[in-house]
């Protein structure tokens, strides 16, 4: 399947970003660095009412509201327990601003075009992964996410109130 | 700038922002599936780009336009079934819409578009990417703004001012509320000492005297709210009256000059009356130009630095240190010093009405010429102010109520006569303030909304099952769903039914409510409410279910203490409390924002539960439930719709002193959200139950 919106990050290999890794439900992912503009420690986030369970809800980042979701839930993993020593990634979408709950961060890694693979079918295409690619870094997978693709489309709960 | 150039200019800064929306959605089309709300999106940027068009007379635009949003009307009706080819001819589309609307924009030359491939679409064949053939068209844009302008009428006002003996009781001082007017302008005082009764008969406790105020303005659109406001905590304490006259008028009632052993006494010291002399120049005060992103940003930073002032306070407070100390004293200064930024920065952002309601006069002018219909423009409350963002946004959806007014319901001059009205039909433009919100009212004199035929239409549309039975109000609510006109004929003015869903949802996009009255045979009125600013709102911070929520202050109409109101159950899950002899619905607040209630989040503590009466704008008042009142505060809205979409029950969301984010209930969606039926059926909750 190929993806062509307008705010989705160029992976062409020839040039492959920076990528910030780090762990969230037991496994390894990787994220575009030039999306991330911040890395915060944890605080109780604000539940929002009849959200996706992974909408974890807002937290004041300065002065303005953030809204934090549950990354391995997000994934289709289990939720992820609450531990002062998880930390939120502030990623930018276009001009949405979001914050990703993560276990911890690892590192920022260069992989070459050559490390990265296409993700392999594995299963029903629907919900399918949300990886764009696959790369191996000291015999660990870590999955390479599209920060456009994680996020959840705003128009759904203008939608599901008109039911 | 001449008055039509700025018009100009802002509508080709809408269409940027509508080209964007058009070109985001056809390209979220053609990647995902088609979903209705991106496509109603898509075909509205293209209808209010042609909207536009028409009002200036942009024929090539209107016609381009139009035929795009023929392709469109067939798209989401579902007889177009959108493939990539589809899509790319869309898009490429949305490009020619976008180098036309450039191209007039600056006057260039241009080429009628090709729109062969758009017919194709329609036709079912396949497109081709043949260059359009080239036919130059001349368009007009040489219509000038002669609307009726008002000139500014300086007024003078003659304030009444009577005391009660408990205004003296309660503490407050005639002295003080006439220097409060004192900053209003120039004031002279005059006591009404004519009726007073002899020493003997005097009563000591009985204030007696009475002054008449002469206040002119130093501001030449001060309003009688504002006077009024000055009297805010005396209202119910004094009789006011508060007339206004033109400038040289001088007050009907015969007034003795201040009697100066009043002064003498110390109760009352004369005002300080400034010479005339010093009184601004009506020409009206120098002006910068500012880009409005400045001035946002200061909001924001002013918005930050109540947050910190909030959060510096608490700090104090948990220290421990004395409430006399020091510290504290300063931080209530800085407190105060904050609140006035805020106050100036607000009215920074204030703007009259004014602007929004001539563009209005030139609508009222093209429509009438394109129906024949002759039609009388009445404008009320021009000064009133409202948020910058507001009046901007208001256009659109003012623009297709005011076309509405005059295409569907003005009747022809021919069958007003018949009916015995005047040829001349009357739409009636009104801005009012209403505590914190502003009421902006179309009015027309014309047929009503013919409730059979838009009965009907909803049934041939799908909209509601034939056969059923629905109230007028109900009936009414209809003309805000999509896809709804009861004209049949399409015309280049309104027409394809997206006009009250799009004022809708604009308005609700604004915070505010849009509610209908009409009378058959008489005319209809559709009323807007908005909050007076987007930025600031008078709060009661609650808490339920272990979490602090914000309910705005104007919403709450009563409080009782949880444990001493009188609840009954009606059935499981239903309950009504007493409220002044009357049972209204009780919700509770946690329960309807979903969370956990009770026990899992420290317990209930019934001595501090709550409940507030809630009435929100046009419903019927019900209960809420909370576990504890906190505190009343002016807190700093964050609008959500940017990054969560609309979340029912929630408005808004603000950081509170501790640096917590915390939801702004929304008592109207709440109600809707649990299913109240709303008290008076102006209220909107279609959405809720019609579909």
């Amino acid at each position: 399947m190929t993806f062509h919106g307008r705010d989705d990050i160029p992976l062409d290999p020839a040039t492959v970003a920076e990528l910030l890794t780090f762990r969230c439900g037991g496994q390894s992912y990787g994220i575009d660095i030039m999306a991330v503009r911040e890395i915060r420690g944890w605080s109780e986030p604000t539940p929002l009412p009849h959200a996706a369970p992974f909408m974890r809800g807002m937290v004041n980042l300065r002065g303005a509201v953030l809204p934090v979701m549950d990354l391995a839930q997000r994934l289709g993993q289990a939720r992820t327990v609450d531990d002062p020593r998880n930390v939120i990634i502030v990623v930018q979408d276009g001009r949405r601003v979001h914050g990703l709950l993560v276990e911890s961060v690892s590192d920022i890694v260069h992989p070459g075009a050559d490390q990265l693979q296409d993700v392999p079918p594995a299963g029903p295409e629907e919900p399918g992964t949300m990886a764009e690619r696959l790369f191996i870094l000291d015999d660990e997978m870590i999955q390479v996410l599209s920060t456009s693709r994680i996020l959840p489309a705003v128009c759904s709960a203008r939608a599901e109130n008109g039911t | 700038m001449d008055p039509m150039d700025a018009i100009r200019a802002t509508y080709f800064e809408e269409c940027a922002e509508l080209l964007e929306v058009l070109e985001d959605g056809l390209l979220s089309l053609q990647a995902g599936t088609p979903d209705a709300d991106t496509i109603d999106a898509v075909f509205r940027a293209v209808h209010s780009i042609k909207g536009g068009a028409a009002a200036f007379n942009l024929g090539l635009l209107v016609g381009f336009a139009h035929e795009f949003e023929t392709v469109l009307d067939a798209l989401r009706n579902g007889e177009l079934k959108g493939g990539s080819d589809a899509f790319a001819v869309l898009l490429r589309a949305s490009d020619t819409l976008g180098d036309l609307v450039s191209a007039v924009r600056d006057d260039l030359p241009v080429d009628a578009p090709d729109t062969r491939d758009l017919a194709r679409l329609l036709s079912g064949g396949t497109p081709s990417s043949a260059g359009g053939g080239f036919v130059p068209v001349m368009i007009d844009l040489g219509q000038d703004m002669n609307g009726p302008v008002r000139p500014d009428v300086r007024r003078v006002w003659t304030i009444l001012f009577e005391p009660l003996p408990e205004l003296l009781g309660s503490g407050n001082e005639p002295l003080y509320l006439f220097r409060a007017l004192e900053v209003l302008g120039r004031i002279e005082v005059t006591a009404i000492e004519t009726d007073l009764p002899t020493l003997d008969r005097l009563d000591p406790d009985v204030p007696r005297l009475r002054w008449s105020v002469r206040l002119t303005p130093s501001a030449p659109d001060l309003t009688e709210t504002e006077i009024e406001a000055v009297f805010e905590f005396a209202v119910d304490l004094c009789i006011l009256e508060v007339s206004a006259m033109q400038d040289g008028d001088r007050p009907a009632t015969p007034i003795a000059p201040f009697a100066p052993d009043i002064a003498e006494r110390g109760d009352v010291a004369p005002p300080e009356t400034a010479a005339p002399a010093t009184v601004a120049a009506p020409s009206g005060p120098a002006t910068i130009r500012v880009d409005l992103t400045r001035v946002d940003r200061l909001v924001d930073l002013v918005g930050e630095l109540v947050i910190s002032q909030s959060v510096l306070a608490q700090g104090l407070a948990q220290a421990g240190l004395d409430h006399r100390s020091e510290a504290i004293a300063t931080l209530e200064d800085l407190q105060q010093l904050t609140r006035d930024i805020q106050d100036s920065i607000m009215s920074i952002r204030a703007q009259p009405v004014k602007p929004l309601f001539q563009r209005m006069t030139r609508i009222v002018r093209e429509v009438s010429t394109a129906t024949g219909k002759d039609i009388h423009l009445v404008t009320e409350g021009e000064a009133t102010e409202i948020d910058k963002t507001v009046v901007e946004r208001l256009t659109d959806p003012l623009t297709h109520m005011v076309r509405n007014a005059i295409d569907h319901g003005i009747e022809d001059p021919a069958e007003r006569v018949r009916v015995g009205k005047s040829a001349i039909g009357v739409v009636r433009l009104t801005a009012r303030q209403k505590s914190d919100r502003v009421v902006i009212e179309v009015s027309d004199d014309g047929r009503g909304i013919d409730r059979a035929r838009v009965l009907e239409k909803a049934i041939t549309r799908g909209m509601v099952e034939a056969g059923s039975i629905l109230d007028p109000a109900e009936i009414d609510r209809l003309l805000f769903k999509p896809g709804l006109s009861t004209v049949t004929e399409i015309s280049s003015l309104s027409g394809r039914g997206v006009g009250m869903d799009v004022v809708q949802r604009a308005i609700r996009d604004l915070s505010g409510t849009i509610s209908v009255r009409s009378e058959t045979g008489k005319g209809c009125t559709i009323s807007i409410s908005l909050p007076l600013t987007l930025a600031i709102l008078d709060g009661m911070i609650v808490r339920a279910s272990g979490h602090h929520m914000v309910l705005p202050l104007s919403s709450i109409v009563e409080t009782q203490s949880a444990d001493t109101a009188r609840t009954e159950m009606l059935s499981a899950g239903q309950e009504v409390v007493l409220m002044q002899d009357r049972f209204v619905p009780m919700l509770d607040l946690g329960q309807c924002m979903g969370f956990p209630v009770g026990s899992a989040v420290g317990g209930q503590d019934d001595d501090e539960a709550a409940l507030l009466f809630v009435q929100p704008e046009n419903g019927g008042i019900y209960a809420l439930r909370v576990d504890a009142i906190e505190a009343q505060r002016q807190v700093v809205i964050k609008g959500l719709s940017d990054n969560f979409g609309h979340i029912p029950c929630v408005s808004a969301a603000t950081i509170l002193g501790n640096g917590q984010v915390a939801l702004i209930v929304d008592p109207a969606g709440t109600a809707r959200h649990a299913g109240l039926r709303p008290e008076t059926h102006e209220h909107l909750a279609t959405e809720a139950r019609a579909s």
